[in-house]
């Protein structure tokens, strides 16, 4: 092989014996380029934010909210004196309810249903509720609702009491006049729930 | 040396000059600059304006409270929280969803109250903004297209409600924590 026809083959860009086993060489550069080059594209493609669609946020400072809570305790419920119960004779007694919430509530009194060993008993009995106005007393002609001591009921409107406030309820209980001499020296529990329920705003 | 090494060396320090020769086995390449002019890309931002105010709108109230930290929520109750945010949008295929994050909500009263987001033109106003439709998808939610101005005023409201039926147990003496209440704008992808 002459110098001058290797010369002139380098020219023409055509593989000689020698470029040949360049050529060789050369393909694989190539190949590799190719390939870092799809693995630049994968990385990219990849990489988070650099394909992220448009986004963004606004934080206001919307202050915290909080609620508030409903809560009645009965307190000082002075005793009834029983003993003094006989057909057509009335005992009274007072109670104190207080507001221990935040918010106004309207007070409900119901009697509960005797159970079975007294019910002849307070099915002789008469109840009758009263919210005390300041300056009045309890008594037993004290006026209110009244019914049987079981199915007492003052319903939702008897009284709102707001929050933190006291009120003093009189219960007077009277023995029918036409009790049986039966319910003579006999016991039984008079039980009444009362309920407060938040004032709709 | 014998002619043959002499040869076979030649031929590899030759071998070994076109190897550094770089651009000697170059195929033909040519190129120019085209003046294809510049593309810029378009803009998504939401950004508050002022201070955001509370109001009483239970039972068709409409009490401003001055510090909402001293109100006590209870059942029944309905307050809204309104504040102004400028909307920045450009973009030949902008199309963004508003919303707000759930997640930046916090407290007890978290799953118990109920929470509605609004948005309009001007407080007081139902129309909404330019650039600003319902989304019929989402209740709720609303869509952000680009306007001629390249952005738009939009009041946001937050209606934050106890239901009258909520258990007292679950919603007394509770807190919602709206302190890092959170407005979001996402882009749609281009359909």
């Amino acid at each position: 092989m002459s110098r001058h026809g290797t010369t002139q083959r380098r020219h023409r860009a055509e593989p000689v014996r020698g470029a040949r086993g360049l050529g060789g060489l050369v393909r694989p550069l190539w190949s590799a380029t190719g390939i870092v080059v799809i693995g630049l594209l994968a990385i990219v493609a990849t990489a988070g934010g650099t394909y992220a669609l448009f986004g963004t946020s606004a934080t206001t400072s919307a202050s915290v909210v909080t609620s508030g809570s409903a809560g009645v305790a009965v307190t000082s419920v002075s005793a009834l004196d029983v003993a003094k119960l006989g057909p057509g004779r009335s005992v009274s007694g007072t109670f104190t309810v207080r507001n221990t919430g935040t918010v106004p509530l309207a007070l409900r009194l119901t009697g509960t249903a005797p159970t079975s060993t007294d019910a002849a008993v307070v099915g002789e009995l008469r109840a009758t509720a009263a919210v005390l106005r300041s300056g009045t007393a309890c008594t037993i002609t004290t006026a209110g609702t009244s019914a049987r001591a079981s199915s007492l009921d003052t319903g939702s409107s008897w009284t709102t009491l707001p929050a933190g406030q006291s009120l003093t309820g009189c219960l007077v209980l009277t023995l029918d006049s036409d009790a049986p001499a039966t319910v003579q020296s006999k016991s039984a529990l008079v039980g009444f729930v009362l309920a407060g329920t938040q004032v709709a705003p | 040396m014998n002619k043959l090494v002499k040869g076979s060396i030649a031929a590899a320090a030759g071998i070994a000059l076109l190897l550094g020769g770089a651009g000697t086995f170059a195929l033909w390449n040519a190129n120019t600059e085209v003046a294809a002019a510049s593309v810029t890309s378009g803009t998504l931002a939401l950004t508050p304006s002022g201070t955001g105010t509370w109001t009483d709108i239970t039972n068709g109230r409409n009490a401003a409270i001055s510090d909402v930290s001293q109100f006590k929520i209870v059942p029944g109750n309905k307050l809204r929280f309104t504040q102004t945010m400028k909307i920045d949008a450009s973009g030949n295929d902008l199309v963004a969803d508003l919303t707000y994050s759930a997640a930046s909500i916090t407290g007890s009263l978290k799953n118990v109250a109920v929470t509605t987001m609004g948005v309009s033109s001007a407080a007081g106003s139902s129309a909404l903004p330019a650039g600003v439709t319902a989304d019929t998808a989402t209740a709720g939610s609303f869509v952000v297209r680009p306007v001629a101005a390249g952005s738009t005023t939009a009041v946001v409201t937050f209606v934050v409600e106890l239901p009258q039926a909520t258990d007292g147990a679950a919603s007394m003496n509770g807190t919602l924590d709206l302190s890092k209440l959170t407005f979001t704008l996402k882009q749609r992808a281009i359909a």
